[in-house]
């Protein structure tokens, strides 16, 4: 398959995650997009890495990876805690950093 | 010769400094003696290079010391110098003379005062500010005294600060004196602009060789000398208390009694006198000016005179009488007759110095009242007091041989002989000489009504006041000036009464001040006569209205002309009149400035401006603030996307420059978005398909073979974003 067609599924994976990061109030549906920009990100460096013949691209893959698993844990321990204090999941109601 | 004249201002001032900073840790006896000892100290280096040193060098011009330069800017060149001759020596003589005594008799005098040490750490730092006004040697170390002493005249007026009065005595002095002081700077830079230094030797130089500098006409058909002598004069005015700068010494009695002798009489206060005798090179090439020095002189010497008939308070009299004899002085200097003035200030200090003091000891006896309606018959409870009272009074009246009767006579003899002022100006000299034998005539009066009223009669003093003679310490200093009030004018006896020609005096000022003026013997012995009866007549005439008390004919004086005596009494009202003309207005635009500027401009729109607007930008920002963080992602994906198009956007159109010389073309492309070397520029000129030229230069040149019309590729690469774009251009080679 051509590189363009992985680019576009990984920008319509992009895409997706974003409009879930910015539309979606449940925090854990908030976090998996972010997983999704994440795996839209992976998808693209692959698919340079592949069509320049580069396997630097695999590095960062992992490395994309790696990271993706950490920011999960750290966000479900902070998911978890709001949850503790305020007995929600909803950003919306999550706001009380404001002026 | 003598190089050592700093140490003279130097005691003084660093005793100052020690009383300031540890006085309040001594004891008085200490403060005192270090006081003492420092103006004291002053006096005998001052005598010893008087009398040792200077004799020798007095015709070369006097003793100088410069400590070295003060500050040099472009042409200017100020030396911290200074100068001991003639006249600077014997100024010098006297305010450390007078100083040491006053100093000895505050020691009693200030006994059971609070802030003893800050007293004389104040009149430590007067002397030595005087001194460095007397001594500088030029014009900018002069003013530096010249300030000095405006601050300490200031400071110890409002010594007792605790009552307002006494404090806004002192803000009058000082505010009164800087409009005089204006006038000093102006004549400073004027003469600076005229002649180039502010040296006062090479300024006198340039003026007695009659420069062309000076005698240029300046402004309103005046030569320079005369604006620069106006402006000084307006300075002198003010710090001599002369019309209309005068109304700040009679308010400057609300300081101590020996503040007053010393300051406002005897040295401070004749800072201006010594001035115009000091720059006299310069005011004789202007006859104008001494002309108004002189009519401004004898104007206040009568004014004043007048004034003090009207006054109750024994220091008040006093002031006025000070400014009265100021006025004299001036009217000395300003008829060219500089060792005359000179005279009088000597001889002045001595004894009004002298009825300072007496005054002192008298409202020190009465317990600080100074109500002359409230004394009378202390002659027997102070008689040392008395004596030099009596001999101080006969001083100032001008009975012969006592003091003031020479020097006053040698001023109104000068006055009538005088030449400096031109054929144009000669009715000058008679009218202020007239002028001053009625001054003359009020000196008696008024003195000898101070006199009766405080010493002669029933004693009116409340009978619970611990009337007693004053200690030692006081009476010593007494005695001293009396003794001088009594000799002083010995040292230069008119040539009619076996004194040389010019007198001591006279001859002994002629290199600083030029020679001294020639009297005819004929008029000498008239003016001595008529003075002798203008001071007996005043005597007599106050005795007639006051002796033993105030009598009928000062009752009947009053019920008859009530409107005189209250206009004389109020002072002419030139202080009301002051505050209605100057005080009023300036208040007023004050007041004005205040509410626009300051209130308005700065307080409301440069300060509470920001304030606003800071405050009300932040009440629509914090709209943007609430919280939510998926809002702020939004607008953080907004501003990613409009980051990302800015800097990936294809570069702007460039401009193509194509010039043909004959078969060859030259290709020049205006990039304005990247610098040279960023671009990868590609020119196919033949429209083959392949590139002629290419490279990071955006310019090519190629040679056509044949003429004919070409088309022309150019090829733009970013190679940092991989973006290619291409411009198509015809070429036509004939």
């Amino acid at each position: 398959m051509p590189t363009y067609a992985y680019i576009l599924v990984s920008l319509a994976l992009f895409f997706i995650g974003t409009s879930g990061v910015l539309l979606r109030r449940n925090v854990l549906i908030v976090l998996m997009s972010v997983e999704l920009q994440l795996a839209a990100g992976t998808l693209a460096l692959l698919a340079f890495s592949r069509a320049l013949g580069d396997q630097k691209g695999h590095v960062f893959a992992v490395f994309v990876i790696a990271l993706a698993a950490a920011e999960a844990a750290v966000g479900l321990a902070i998911v978890v805690s709001v949850f503790r204090t305020r007995r929600t999941a909803n950003l919306d109601e999550v706001n009380v950093l404001k002026g | 010769m003598f190089s050592h004249l700093r140490i003279i201002p130097l005691l003084p001032l660093l005793g100052a400094a020690y009383l300031i900073l540890f006085g309040r840790h001594h004891s008085r006896r200490v403060v005192h003696h270090i006081a003492c000892m420092a103006v004291g100290a002053a006096l005998v280096v001052s005598a010893d290079a008087f009398f040792l040193g200077l004799p020798r060098f007095v015709g070369a011009g006097g003793l100088t010391d410069v400590v070295g330069t003060w500050f040099a800017s472009g042409d200017l060149r100020v030396e911290m110098a200074l100068r001991m001759d003639a006249l600077s020596g014997l100024m010098c003589l006297v305010v450390t003379f007078v100083g040491t005594l006053i100093h000895v008799y505050s020691t009693g005098y200030m006994a059971h005062d609070q802030d003893y040490a800050r007293f004389f750490a104040y009149l430590n730092l007067f002397c030595g500010a005087m001194l460095l006004l007397v001594l500088g040697d030029s014009l900018p170390v002069m003013f530096v005294g010249w300030e000095g002493v405006g601050l300490c005249s200031y400071l110890l007026i409002g010594f007792w600060y605790g009552e307002t009065a006494n404090a806004s005595a002192g803000k009058k002095a000082f505010i009164t004196n800087r409009v005089g002081d204006l006038g000093f700077l102006i004549g400073m830079f004027l003469l600076f602009r005229a002649v180039g230094t502010l040296d006062i030797p090479a300024l006198l130089d340039t003026a007695r060789a009659g420069s062309a500098t000076l005698t240029a006409t300046l402004w309103w058909g005046q030569p320079v000398a005369f604006w620069a002598a106006l402006f000084l004069f307006l300075g002198a005015a003010g710090k001599s208390a002369q019309i209309p700068l005068y109304v700040w010494l009679p308010d400057a009695m609300a300081g101590p009694t020996p503040v007053s002798a010393l300051i406002h009489a005897a040295t401070m206060v004749t800072a201006g006198v010594y001035m115009v005798a000091r720059l006299g090179a310069i005011y004789l090439l202007a006859p104008a000016a001494l002309a108004i020095v002189a009519g401004v002189g004898a104007l206040t010497a009568l004014f004043a005179a007048v004034i003090a008939f009207g006054q109750n308070d024994i220091k008040k009299v006093l002031a006025y009488s000070t400014v009265s004899q100021l006025g004299f002085m001036f009217v000395g200097v300003g008829t060219g007759n500089f060792a005359g003035g000179i005279f009088h200030l000597f001889t002045h200090a001595f004894f009004k110095a002298g009825l300072f003091l007496c005054a002192g000891s008298v409202m020190h006896a009465l317990a600080g009242s100074g109500d002359i309606t409230r004394m009378g018959g202390l002659a027997g409870k102070l008689p040392w007091t008395t004596w030099v009272f009596r001999v101080c009074w006969l001083a100032i009246c001008g009975v012969p041989v006592f003091s003031g009767f020479f020097s006053k006579d040698a001023i109104v003899a000068g006055a009538f002989a005088t030449e400096v002022f031109g054929p144009r100006l000669a009715w000058v000299g008679p009218t202020v000489g007239a002028g001053l034998l009625a001054a003359a005539l009020g000196t008696a009066f008024y003195m000898s009504r101070l006199y009766y009223l405080v010493f002669t009669g029933e004693c009116r003093a409340d009978p619970r006041a611990p009337l007693h003679e004053s200690p030692i310490e006081m009476v010593g200093p007494l005695v001293g000036l009396g003794l001088g009030a009594l000799l002083a004018g010995f040292v230069d006896l008119p040539s009619a009464v076996g004194g040389s020609h010019g007198g001591l005096l006279g001859r002994w000022l002629a290199p600083a001040v030029g020679p001294a003026l020639e009297v005819s013997g004929g008029l000498e012995w008239s003016v001595m006569a008529t003075s002798t009866a203008i001071a007996l007549a005043g005597i007599g005439l106050a005795w007639l209205f006051f002796g033993g008390g105030t009598r009928e004919p000062a009752r009947r004086f009053v019920v008859a002309l009530p409107r005189l005596v209250a206009v004389v009494r109020g002072k002419f009202f030139v202080d009301e009149i002051y505050h209605e003309l100057v005080v009023r207005p300036l208040r007023g635009l004050s007041r004005a400035l205040f509410v626009a500027v300051d209130r308005l401009l700065i307080d409301r729109v440069l300060v509470g401006g920001w304030a606003v607007l800071v405050d009300t930008t932040g009440r629509f920002l914090r709209f943007l603030q609430v919280g939510d963080v998926q809002r702020y992602l939004a607008v953080f994906a907004i501003g990613l996307a409009a980051l990302v198009y800015v800097m990936a956007r294809p570069a702007a159109p460039s401009e193509v420059k194509i010039r043909i010389d004959g078969r060859s073309a030259v290709v020049e492309l205006a990039d304005r978005e990247a610098a040279a070397g960023k671009l990868d520029y590609g020119f196919d000129f033949d429209g083959d398909g392949r590139e002629d030229r290419f490279g990071p230069i955006p310019s090519a040149t190629w040679s056509y073979a044949r003429p004919g019309r070409y088309q022309l590729h150019i090829r733009i690469t970013d190679p940092q974003w991989s973006t290619t774009r291409t411009l198509d251009r015809t070429i036509d080679i004939r």
